[in-house]
């Protein structure tokens, strides 16, 4: 059996990001360092909305559209924001820094 | 003709550029100068009144440096979305700014203004017949109640309009609202090169040297007609395959498929491929038609907002911060009882939450805390008003345990209320179907200086 590890997200990336898609939505981007990591998480589903929703500590609903994208190793998916862009109670008006939960995700790797 | 060579100067005319990158630029000969004025990122205020992303200063000096290169070298000049969020105000307000340069200068120049206000009527009329559609999962259908409350509604345009302004041999273009890429699309589709490329080029260059590691300003870009090459004329910058895959998906809702007026690009099969130390090749991009439809914007006022900005030092009092917060919606309410429901009034605490808000999962108690108070009423003076009651609860309510009598937090400006005007919200964000692409955005044409 596959020897695993336990791996810090930010330890396998080269951007982790998030910003406006829309003034409605919010779009998470997460690239990885190379197609082997890529590849690996693919294969696992390792991002997907159960776990992010845990992440998050949101409803597995506020999870949308967990795309892989292999041309760039790359996971982008989408939250609803909480508030309309820039309305009363704004707090980070280009979503530039929800990204932050993404930082503390640990994924379980081939040793 | 085997390639054109794009200069965008940055990513948001405005926020300045290096004039010695720039220059740089204009010694390789660009064929166009595609510089994107716009964004809705900086909010709903911008369609809302017309207010203009960037002081006027910032817009004319940069203006000075790009026309007197569309002067002395003959490379033309196209800004799309204008002033901020493309409103037939902004067109007319940077058209304005280009006239008093061309005529200072004593520059004689061609230009063409486009619009792209869509009248409330227009919509109307395509609600009717249900052509009106929300974009995106979130956004709820389109009322008739929401459109008259809008105060102004434009559209973005796609590359046809502008398509028919390259026709008439323009110097300067100065579009309304826009999709991004749609001016540098209108360009290289008209001059013959694939129309995947090209929506993906512009999709990437709009931004400048964003797409560049560290992001820079100036951009060159060359399609050719299976590829392009991206090249960040700061010394200091390089593109990597990683930094323009990024960029190919940011922003989107989509890793690969992004939509536009008129069709999908496709970017699935792309290959990013690193030809020296500083450019990327990039091939494979698909393009698939669809049916035609124009994204509206459009945004309402929903009252006037006050501040008070205010630092918390002391442990008793940034534990009692919500209590505090509480006791300033009751001494508002307590001092103005008609005002009930009539105001919103919260404490944003920043060294808390004050970032991620419900999503934040560290809650470590910080050594010190910032308050900003946000109040919206129907007018001004009620916003203040509040404003400085719930700033006279910050500083002298008696929470549970108070023993440093004095006041609860340090203040830093005078005065200590501070009115930040109307406040827009989008409540217009739909796809609109249309027949043909060019109907909804009229040109006017000028001769300049």
């Amino acid at each position: 059996m596959t020897k695993m590890k336990k791996v810090n997200l930010m330890d396998l990336t080269s951007i982790v990001r998030s910003k406006n898609a829309s003034p409605f939505e919010i779009t998470f981007d997460i690239l990885f360092k190379s197609k082997i990591i890529y590849d690996e998480i693919k294969k696992n589903n390792a991002i997907n909305p159960i776990i992010l929703a845990d992440l998050f500590g949101v409803g597995k609903e506020k999870i949308l559209d967990v795309i892989y994208f292999d041309a760039a190793n790359a996971v982008k998916f989408n939250m609803p924001r909480t508030v309309p862009h820039a309305s009363f109670g704004e707090i980070d008006m280009h979503s530039a820094q929800q990204h932050v939960p993404l930082q503390k995700l640990t994924l379980a790797m081939e040793d | 003709m085997n390639e054109i060579k794009v200069l965008t100067p940055t990513g948001m005319l405005g926020y300045g550029f290096p004039v010695e990158d720039f220059n740089k630029g204009i010694e390789r000969n660009p064929d166009v100068i595609i510089i994107d004025s716009g964004s809705i990122d900086s909010g709903p205020i911008k369609i809302g009144n017309g207010s203009m992303t960037c002081p006027t200063a910032s817009y004319k000096a940069e203006l000075l440096i790009l026309l007197k290169a569309v002067y002395e070298h003959k490379i033309p000049l196209y800004i799309s979305s204008a002033g901020g969020a493309g409103t037939n105000i902004q067109v007319d307000k940077i058209q304005e700014m280009v006239k008093e340069i061309c005529e200072q200068q004593g520059y004689s120049l061609s230009s063409a203004s486009i619009y792209a206000d869509i009248p409330k009527k227009t919509i109307k009329d395509k609600l009717i017949k249900d052509q009106i559609s929300p974009c995106g999962k979130h956004v709820p259908a389109l009322t008739l109640l929401e459109l008259s409350n809008a105060t102004t509604v434009v559209a973005q345009m796609g590359m046809e309009p502008f398509v028919e302004a390259i026709k008439n041999n323009v110097d300067v273009i100065i579009a309304g609202r826009a999709y991004d890429p749609a001016p540098l699309a209108a360009f290289c589709i008209s001059k013959g090169f694939d129309e995947a490329l090209s929506w993906h080029m512009g999709k990437i260059l709009e931004c400048g040297g964003l797409c560049a590691q560290p992001s820079c300003q100036v951009m060159l870009g060359t399609i050719r007609h299976d590829h392009f090459i991206l090249e960040p004329l700061s010394e200091q910058s390089i593109c990597t395959e990683t930094s323009i895959a990024a960029h190919t998906m940011y922003e989107k809702s989509h890793p690969f498929l992004l939509p536009g007026p008129g069709g999908i690009l496709d970017v699935s099969a792309c290959k990013f491929e690193q030809i020296d130390t500083r450019r990327v090749k990039v091939s494979g991009s698909l393009f698939k038609p669809t049916p035609y439809s124009i994204k509206l914007e459009g945004a309402k006022l929903v009252g006037y907002r006050s501040t008070t900005i205010a630092g918390v030092r002391d442990p008793n009092v940034i534990v009692a911060l919500d209590e505090i917060e509480m006791m300033a919606n009751g001494y508002a309410l307590q001092n103005f009882p008609h005002l009930e429901g009539k105001f919103k009034l919260i404490f944003h605490v920043y060294g808390r939450d004050g970032v991620l808000g419900t999503l934040e999962t560290d809650l470590t108690i910080a050594k010190e805390v910032c308050v900003v108070i946000e109040v919206l009423a129907e007018t001004q003076d009620i916003a203040t008003q509040v404003c400085s009651k719930a700033r006279i609860a910050l500083l002298h309510a008696p929470y549970k345990g108070r023993i440093a009598t004095s006041g609860n937090c340090g203040l830093i400006f005078s005065p200590l209320e501070i009115p930040l005007g109307e406040t827009y919200e989008f409540n217009i964000y739909h796809l609109m179907a249309v027949d043909d692409p060019c109907q909804y955005f009229p040109i006017n044409y000028h001769q300049l200086g």
